[in-house]
């Protein structure tokens, strides 16, 4: 979670434009990294990005605090990364890299950080198809809950777990490594 | 795997890789239709105002009213007001009939029909385009007035062969008097094509081989200068990329690196910026993958497709075409 960010009260005393830019300072990064997940291109993700503030900007008096800030965020960028997924301008084929200001992994500071293992991990479940990969974004990368999965993608939660279990035997299957062994 | 956590996502990232204050100007841009100067309050202030703020949140939601009314709260609110008239389970709708016409390079298009309602507004009309041109898509803004923010539109054409487009956009927060419609840009393709040759002989060893930068011009279409600007193998095979540039920013029509299709058969024929890549014994590339950004796109062929070719044909055909449009037609909507 994002620490103390979780104020929906806060959000409520704010006008809708202030509203907006706290969400853009607070969830900005973290939104757009997650809708890369889903697309993987850059100029896609600023263009999702920017749907998705604005579909936002439109609801934000609707959101009645019933579900976690974070929660209706990553719900909204979720459909919406589904929404461009399913439309017929969105190529079929697997994206693979980037051309200009790409999402770059290999400056030194990162290669320091990540271990090549985990790179590698992270790099499969991005290959991964769109069901399984996100399943295992909002466990690993974004710290939901089974239940909080369940609730942003309206899906049971025992499904949830099924699509979990199902996400780690196809990593395994691309990793062909058994390090997944919990 | 449960090793793994979000800290390792996060400097697979990298700090700060995809999100800067140009997402915000550029949403603030688009919601107010002019710049938005940032507020300069000092950060104490703000921290104070929070922590004042959050007590009358918490008192609202003591008293059962956490959706503010008016006068209620210290800051102003957007108050989104929603007709009675509209019935939200069945989803009336308001039409009214317009005639308006908006030209571009290339074609026409005539709407009809405005339909208002509770969760989309559709716009009815028809497209006449030239002999061999397509309609791929469109968007554009609706302006109702006011402070009221753009409300995106989008279309595009399912069924090439119909002239009949439905505009969608998002439902008006109130019903306004009248509205402003501006198509931006549309996208055409049409019968327009190039190619060229990739020598294989001269890409050799694979994995140690640097990127070659060719730079080399394919052609001119539509005051767009083509290039073949870079062909290489990577870990994941041979890949080309191809480079568009305008003559003059902003140009009317140019090409669009946009909604690249790579031949699958009969099936694809008629798909926008059609990508074929043919080598000397007639095979077809089956494509690896690919990506795009404005103004340039790469594709990549499975590395033995490569390794079993002396040259490779590559063809681009039914190039697809960037129309700047950015004209505006104004009405009064019916209220009933």
């Amino acid at each position: 979670m994002n620490g103390n960010m979780e104020y929906p009260l806060y959000i409520h005393t704010l006008s809708r434009d202030e509203a907006m830019e706290w969400i853009m300072d607070e969830y900005g990064e973290s939104l757009k990294r997650f809708i890369y997940t889903y697309v993987k291109n850059k100029a896609q993700t600023d263009d999702i990005f920017q749907e998705v503030l604005f579909t936002v900007y439109q609801k934000i008096d609707t959101f009645q605090g019933r579900s976690s800030l974070k929660n209706w965020l990553y719900r909204i960028t979720a459909n919406k990364c589904k929404d461009y997924l399913r439309s017929p301008f969105h190529r079929i084929f697997i994206w693979k890299e980037e051309i200009s200001g790409e999402v770059t992994n290999s400056t030194p500071e990162n290669t320091y950080l990540l271990d090549e293992q985990k790179r590698t991990v992270i790099e499969a479940i991005l290959k991964l198809p769109i069901k399984y990969r996100e399943v295992l974004i909002l466990q690993y990368y974004k710290e939901f809950t089974i239940q909080e999965i369940s609730d942003l993608l309206k899906v049971n939660p025992s499904t949830i777990k099924t699509r979990i279990m199902r996400a780690k035997e196809k990593l395994k299957d691309l990793l062909k490594e058994d390090f997944l062994n919990e | 795997m449960s090793n793994l956590s979000k800290k390792d996502f996060d400097a697979y990232f990298g700090k700060n890789s995809l999100y800067s204050e140009d997402d915000k100007e550029k949403f603030f841009n688009r919601v107010h239709k002019v710049r938005r100067k940032r507020h300069v309050i000092p950060q104490l202030l703000t921290v104070a105002f929070v922590i004042g703020f959050l007590a009358i949140g918490i008192t609202l939601v003591k008293d059962g009213s956490l959706f503010l009314t008016p006068g209620d709260s210290p800051s102003e609110l957007d108050q989104v007001q929603i007709p009675n008239k509209y019935d939200q389970e069945n989803e009336s709708t308001v039409s009214t009939a317009i005639d308006e016409t908006i030209t571009f390079p290339g074609g026409t298009i005539h709407l009809h029909t405005f339909e208002m309602g509770v969760s989309k507004n559709r716009m009815y009309g028809t497209v006449e385009l030239e002999d061999g041109i397509k309609l791929l898509n469109g968007d554009g803004t609706i302006d109702i007035g006011g402070d009221h923010p753009l409300i995106s539109l989008y279309f595009h054409n399912e069924e090439p062969e119909s002239n009949n487009i439905v505009i969608e956009s998002e439902a008006f927060n109130q019903v306004p008097d009248d509205i402003t419609i501006t198509i931006h840009n549309i996208h055409l393709y049409g019968n327009d094509s190039y190619e060229f040759t990739i020598d294989t002989s001269e890409l050799e060893d694979s994995d140690s081989l640097p990127r070659r930068d060719m730079s080399q011009k394919i052609a001119e279409i539509k005051d767009t200068s083509i290039f073949l600007d870079r062909v290489s193998y990577t870990n994941d095979g041979l890949q080309f990329t191809i480079v568009y540039k305008a003559k003059k920013e902003n140009q009317q029509i140019e090409l669009a690196s946009y909604s690249i299709n790579e031949y699958f058969g009969e099936e694809s024929a008629g798909s926008p910026n059609l990508i074929t890549a043919r080598n000397n014994n007639g095979d077809i590339g089956k494509v690896h993958g690919g990506s795009m950004a404005e103004g340039i796109f790469s594709q990549t062929y499975y590395k033995s497709f490569a390794e079993s070719s002396e040259y490779i044909d590559v063809t681009v055909e039914n190039l697809l075409y960037l129309v700047r449009v950015n004209k505006s037609v104004h009405f009064e909507l019916e209220k009933k």
